[in-house]
């Protein structure tokens, strides 16, 4: 059996996947200003990290770095996860992924949920 | 067992273990993250041995200075490593040759550099006869044997290296660290459109860029907004008239924020560029001089369908704040 990470394509999907998500999110009224300002250069390889944990791949981030990385995004709630993995299913959808692998990565992105949230 | 040599000591690495896990397994204190070669976090320096393979997404200079990825390289293909230090880059003896007025606010220098490798477009620190330090961009495409390299300066009253130019006489000692940054030409897609965005002597790289790509037998489009608050701040407009008439396939798009005289368009030059090529999908992006454009310009260019690999900025940040 191979992987989530290998079935979507692995790295080259990652890399395919960077601009359309980046740009729905920097689109996206409900999250865009959580990105405003930041470096965008540093930001599309911060994206890049989250593709690869989403889909699955190789990372060795904890519960822990999760809640860190989030921890300076003031307000941040629910609804703000649920748009982020609900662009994530867009930029899958626009890249031909089946509806089975795309619930399959908003799986592994629901395992973050409090992390990212700061709830553990 | 592999070993690398890290800051003076001695990491002694497992059989097929990577350089970042060796260095927190001994308890070196050095930044990471992703761990897959993503978030570029773990930035290392080792400049005979850094593994192709580990420089995967760094910058052009980064990656020739010996820069790599702890976390992607393996500690038997890295017997020695440090920290990445941004000073470890090479320093030139540079003499001024010539400097010349382009316009009453903008100063051409041209200093005689003949070790600079070529790089048209990207940027070095100049340092002046009085030790003044500020970061220009290369205006000059071609490098002869001379290695004359120009560089189109705004004379800011008051401004160190401004005032330091102005008094500067040919023959005078300066030096240059670098080249730094991306904005330069890649040559393998000859007929993918270039765009040009840049306000004040932004426009020196961006001309660098252009006519490089012109002498490297560029052939798809090479569009340029260039712009200026008012056209007193406007210059080498007879240089960017004869490229275009030289170059089929290249266009000029003069714009001013207030007054334009003819042939010149009211508006930013983004604005313009964007009106021009709504869809940016196939388009190389440039963008260079005043930050607030700069930014604007990567983040719009981005939104209209360029990729943020083929979008190259550098804002001209004044020193102290960058
Ligand atoms: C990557 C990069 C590339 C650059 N390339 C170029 C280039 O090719 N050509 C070029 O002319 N400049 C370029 N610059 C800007 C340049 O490095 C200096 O900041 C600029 O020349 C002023 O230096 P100075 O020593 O004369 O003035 P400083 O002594 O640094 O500044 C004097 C005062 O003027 C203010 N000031 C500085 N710049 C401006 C400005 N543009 N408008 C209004 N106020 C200002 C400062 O904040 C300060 O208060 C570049 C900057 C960066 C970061
Ligand atoms: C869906 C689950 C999520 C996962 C798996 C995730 C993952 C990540 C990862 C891996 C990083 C990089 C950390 C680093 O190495 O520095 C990161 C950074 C970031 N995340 Fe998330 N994230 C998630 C949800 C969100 C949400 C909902 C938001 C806000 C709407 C958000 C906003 C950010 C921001 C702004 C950064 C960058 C911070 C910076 O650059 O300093 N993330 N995320």
């Amino acid at each position: 059996m191979s992987s989530l990470y290998e079935k979507l394509g692995g790295e080259a999907a990652v890399d395919a996947a960077v601009d359309n998500f980046y740009r729905r999110v920097l689109k996206d009224d409900r999250i865009c200003h959580y990105f405003d300002g930041i470096d965008m250069e540093r930001q599309a390889a911060k994206q890049k990290s989250f593709l690869t944990m989403a889909f699955g791949g190789p990372n060795n981030y904890t519960a822990r770095d999760m809640k860190e990385a989030h921890a300076h995004l003031d307000g941040l709630n629910d609804t703000h996860f649920d748009a982020v993995v609900e662009n994530l299913g867009a930029t899958l959808k626009d890249m031909g992924v089946a509806d089975e692998l795309i619930a399959e990565v908003a799986a592994v992105a629901e395992t973050t949920r409090d992390a990212v949230l700061g709830r553990v | 067992m592999p070993t690398v040599e890290f800051e003076g000591n001695l990491i002694e690495a497992e059989d097929g273990e990577t350089v970042l896990s060796a260095l927190l397994r001994h308890g070196v204190d050095v930044g990471h993250g992703c761990q897959a070669g993503a978030c570029q976090s773990c930035l290392l320096r080792a400049p005979a041995a850094a593994p192709p393979t580990a420089q995967k997404g760094l910058d052009d200079t980064v990656a020739e200075a010996g820069g790599f990825l702890a976390c992607m390289a393996k500690a038997k293909d890295v017997p020695s490593a440090t920290r990445f230090d941004p000073d470890y880059f090479p320093t030139y003896a540079a003499d001024l040759v010539e400097k010349r007025a382009l316009s009453a606010t903008v100063l051409l220098v041209r200093l005689a550099v003949p070790e600079l490798p070529r790089c048209p477009g990207r940027f070095v620190q100049l340092t002046g006869p009085t030790g003044v330090r500020r970061p220009y961009s290369v205006a000059t495409s071609a490098l002869d044997a001379n290695g004359l390299v120009d560089f189109h300066v705004r004379l800011i009253p008051g401004g160190e290296m401004s005032e330091a130019l102005l008094q500067a006489m040919p023959g005078d000692k300066f030096s240059i660290q670098g080249p730094y940054g991306k904005c330069c030409y890649r040559p393998g897609e000859p007929c993918a459109q270039i765009l040009l965005i840049g306000s004040g002597t932004g426009l020196a790289p961006l001309y660098a860029v252009a006519t490089d790509a012109l002498s490297q037998g560029h052939t798809g489009r090479i569009e340029v907004f260039f712009g200026a608050s008012s056209p007193e701040g406007l210059y080498f407009l007879d240089e960017l008239r004869c490229l275009a008439a030289s170059y089929p396939n290249l266009a000029v798009t003069v714009c001013v924020d207030a007054g334009p005289l003819e042939g010149q368009s009211l508006g930013s030059p983004l604005q313009h560029a964007l009106q021009a090529i709504p869809d940016m999908a196939d388009t190389t992006v440039y963008s260079c001089g005043h930050p607030a454009l700069v930014k604007a310009a990567q983040r719009q260019c981005f939104l209209a369908g360029a990729s943020m690999k083929r979008i190259f900025v550098d804002a001209f940040e004044p020193a102290g704040r960058a």
